[in-house]
C-alpha cells in the first residue's frame, strides 16, 4: 500500500518536471534576422481630376458654380446653387485617366446629403454619351468597380431635386448641406479596397 | 513516385506565388466633396387670369397646374391641290339707311397653311351693291401677314380698288378679324374699315348717289379659284346680326361650294390662349417647354400644339399629333431679367357622334437654362375637362 503511494508521488512529481521543460523550451524565442529593404518611389498620379467646361459658368441667380481642385489634382470640392424641382448639371468636372493603363474606379459616399427638402441627388459619370457611373448621394455606400480606359475622361454631372413642400418663392429652400465622397481607384478589380 | 511529388511542390508553389500576387493589390483614395447652396427660384410661375383657364400655382410658384376647357368650332379644311372651298353665310338683305353700319366679325385660328404661290387667301369678305357697282370688300391671309383688299365683282383682282400695306400678324394664335360698312349721316358716303383684333388697319370711302344693299352679301371664305391651297382653319365665334358659336354641336349658318379632299365640320377645339406666364426676377436664361407623356382618355385623331410667346416671337410648337408626341419640345427662347413668356395651348379633334366627357393630362416640364450647363425642370401638368 506505501509503495503505491510512492509510485503516484513520483508520477506527479515527473509530470510536472515535463510539463516545466516543456514551457521552458516554449519561452525560449528564437530571433532570426534577414535584411529586408523597402524602397518608396511615388508617382505622378496617374487618375486625376480636371475642370468640367461648366466650371467657374453662371449658376441660377447670377451665382458661380465653383470648383476647386486640389495642386496635385486629386482633390477637388464642388458647389452648386440649385432651386426647387430638378436642376441638372454638366460637365461641372473631369476625371481623367493619364495613364496608358486601364484602371478600376470606385466612388464611396462616406458623409451623404441629410437635407429633407432633397428628394433625389444623384452624381453621373460620362464617357461621351455612355454613362459609366451613377452615384447617390443621399446614402452611404460605395458603387461597383468601373474601368477607365488608358487616357480615358470622364465627366461629371450632378442631378439635384429639392421639393417644393413648406418652401416659399422668396426663400431658398434651405441654407447649405454638402455630402463627401471618396474617388477611389486601383490595379485591379477582384478585391474590395481596404 | 518522385515525379508525382514533384508536380504536387509546383503546384504547391504556384498557389502560393498567385495568392501573393492576388494580394499585392494598389488602392488610392482621393478626397472629393459636394457642397449645396441653394437659391431661391429665378424663374416665377404666374396664373394669367384668363378666365377661360384654371391655373393652381404651386407654392414655391415652380409648379403649375392647368385646366382647359374645350369649346366647339366649325373646322374648314383643304387637305389637297386640287380642291377648293367656298364657304358663305346667309344672305344679309340688308339696305343701309343713313348713319347704319352693317359688320361681319370671326374669331379665326389657322393652324396649317401651304400656299406655294404665295396669292394669299380670302379668309373673311363681304360681297355688297353701292349704287350700280358691286363691291367685294375682303381680307387676305398671306401666314404671317394679312391685307385689307376692296375689288369690283367684274375685275379678277380683288384689290383693283385698292389695298393695306401689309398688317403683320402671328400665326400661331387665334385673331379677330372684321369688315364694317358704315354709311355716313348725311347719307353721302360710304366708309368701308377693315380690323384685326379692333386695330383699323385700313379704310376706303365710297362716294353714294343713290343706295347701299347688302342684300347679295354673301360673308364667307373663298378660295374657288386657289386649288392648289391647303389649310386647316378654326373659326370659333361668329358675329353679325347673326350669331353662331357651334356649341350644338351644329353648324346652321353656312353652306359650302367644294371639291376635292375640301369640308366643313364642328370639331372640339381650344382656342390658343395665354395658359401661363413665366417671369424671370433675374438673370439670362434659355427657357423651352417639354412634353413627355400624355395620359388619360385621348379623342381620337386628337391633336395638340403648345409654344412659348414672348411679345411678337414664338418658339417651334410641341407637336402632338393623332395622340402621338411627334414633336416633343419647343425650341428655346431667351428671358432677361424682369422679362415675361407666356405659355400657349391649342387643342383640336374631331367632333364625334357620340360626345364623351374628356378627361386628359399633358405632362410637361418647363425647362430653362443657363449656357446648356445648367438645366432646371419645373413639372407643368395640364389638364382638359369637357365643357
Amino acid at each position: 500500500m506505501a509503495m503505491i503511494k510512492i509510485r503516484e508521488r513520483y508520477n506527479k512529481i515527473l509530470l510536472l518536471t515535463v510539463l516545466t521543460l516543456i514551457t521552458g523550451f516554449v519561452n525560449a524565442y528564437v530571433f532570426t534576422y534577414y535584411p529586408l529593404t523597402t524602397y518608396i518611389s511615388p508617382t505622378i498620379p496617374p487618375v486625376i481630376f480636371k475642370y468640367g467646361s461648366g466650371t467657374g459658368k453662371r449658376d441660377l441667380r447670377e451665382t458661380i458654380i465653383t470648383v476647386s481642385i486640389g495642386s496635385a489634382n486629386t482633390s477637388i470640392s464642388i458647389t452648386l446653387h440649385p432651386t426647387y424641382q430638378k436642376t441638372y448639371y454638366k460637365d461641372i468636372a473631369r476625371i481623367n485617366n493619364t495613364d496608358s493603363n486601364a484602371y478600376y474606379i470606385m466612388i464611396d459616399v462616406t458623409r451623404p446629403l441629410t437635407n429633407s427638402k432633397i428628394t433625389s441627388a444623384k452624381m453621373y459619370f460620362y464617357e461621351g454619351n455612355i454613362m459609366k457611373l451613377e452615384v447617390n448621394l443621399l446614402t452611404t455606400g460605395r458603387t461597383s468597380y468601373v474601368q477607365i480606359n488608358g487616357k480615358a475622361e470622364w465627366i461629371i454631372n450632378v442631378e439635384i431635386e429639392i421639393s417644393e413642400t413648406d418652401g416659399s418663392y422668396n426663400n431658398p429652400p434651405f441654407t447649405s448641406d454638402s455630402a463627401t465622397l471618396k474617388l477611389i481607384y486601383s490595379t485591379q478589380n477582384i478585391e474590395t479596397p481596404p | 513516385m518522385r515525379c508525382k511529388h514533384e508536380i504536387l511542390i509546383v503546384l504547391l508553389t504556384s498557389t502560393i506565388l498567385i495568392g501573393y500576387l492576388s494580394l499585392a493589390s494598389t488602392y488610392v483614395y482621393n478626397p472629393f466633396s459636394i457642397d449645396l447652396n441653394p437659391v431661391q427660384p429665378p424663374i416665377h410661375l404666374i396664373d394669367p387670369g384668363n378666365p377661360n383657364v384654371n391655373v393652381i400655382i404651386g407654392k414655391t410658384k415652380t409648379s403649375a397646374n392647368i385646366t382647359l376647357t374645350n369649346n366647339l368650332a366649325l373646322k374648314i379644311y383643304d387637305e389637297d391641290e386640287n380642291g377648293y372651298i367656298y364657304v358663305e353665310g346667309p344672305s344679309a338683305n340688308v339696305n343701309l339707311g343713313n348713319g347704319e353700319y352693317y359688320e361681319v366679325k370671326w374669331k379665326l385660328h389657322i393652324t396649317h397653311f401651304e400656299d406655294p404661290i404665295g396669292d394669299g387667301m380670302i379668309i373673311l369678305d363681304v360681297y355688297f351693291l353701292c349704287d350700280l357697282d358691286y363691291y367685294l370688300a375682303s381680307i387676305i391671309y398671306y401666314g404671317s401677314y394679312v391685307r385689307a383688299a376692296l375689288g369690283l365683282s367684274t375685275e379678277p383682282d380683288p384689290a383693283s380698288e385698292g389695298q393695306s400695306p401689309p398688317f403683320s400678324i402671328n400665326p400661331n394664335q387665334e385673331h379677330n378679324f372684321k369688315i364694317r360698312l358704315k354709311r355716313s349721316i348725311d347719307g353721302a358716303t360710304l366708309i368701308i374699315e377693315w380690323f384685326i383684333d379692333d386695330v383699323k388697319i385700313y379704310d376706303y370711302t365710297l362716294n353714294i348717289l343713290m343706295m347701299v344693299t347688302v342684300f347679295q352679301s354673301y360673308f364667307g371664305w373663298l378660295n374657288q379659284d386657289r386649288l392648289y391651297l391647303k389649310f386647316y382653319a378654326y373659326i370659333d365665334d361668329v358675329e353679325m346680326s347673326i350669331s353662331e358659336d357651334f356649341e350644338d354641336g351644329i353648324d346652321n349658318l353656312f353652306t359650302e361650294h367644294r371639291t376635292g379632299n375640301t369640308g366643313k365640320v364642328v370639331a372640339y377645339y381650344v382656342y390658343p390662349q395665354n395658359s401661363l406666364i413665366i417671369f424671370d426676377e433675374i438673370g439670362v436664361y434659355n427657357v423651352s417647354l417639354e412634353v413627355y407623356a400624355i395620359e388619360g382618355i385621348i379623342p381620337q385623331r386628337f391633336n395638340a400644339s403648345l409654344w412659348l410667346n414672348k411679345s411678337g416671337q414664338y418658339t417651334q410648337q410641341v407637336k402632338i399629333i393623332n395622340g402621338n408626341i411627334e414633336l416633343g419640345e419647343t425650341s428655346k427662347i431667351t428671358i432677361n431679367t424682369g422679362g415675361y413668356l407666356s405659355l400657349f395651348i391649342n387643342l383640336t379633334a374631331p367632333y364625334p357622334s357620340t360626345p364623351f366627357t374628356w378627361d386628359l393630362t399633358i405632362k410637361s416640364y418647363l425647362k430653362y437654362g443657363v449656357n446648356d450647363i445648367v438645366t432646371v425642370n419645373y413639372p407643368i401638368r395640364i389638364m382638359v375637362t369637357s365643357k
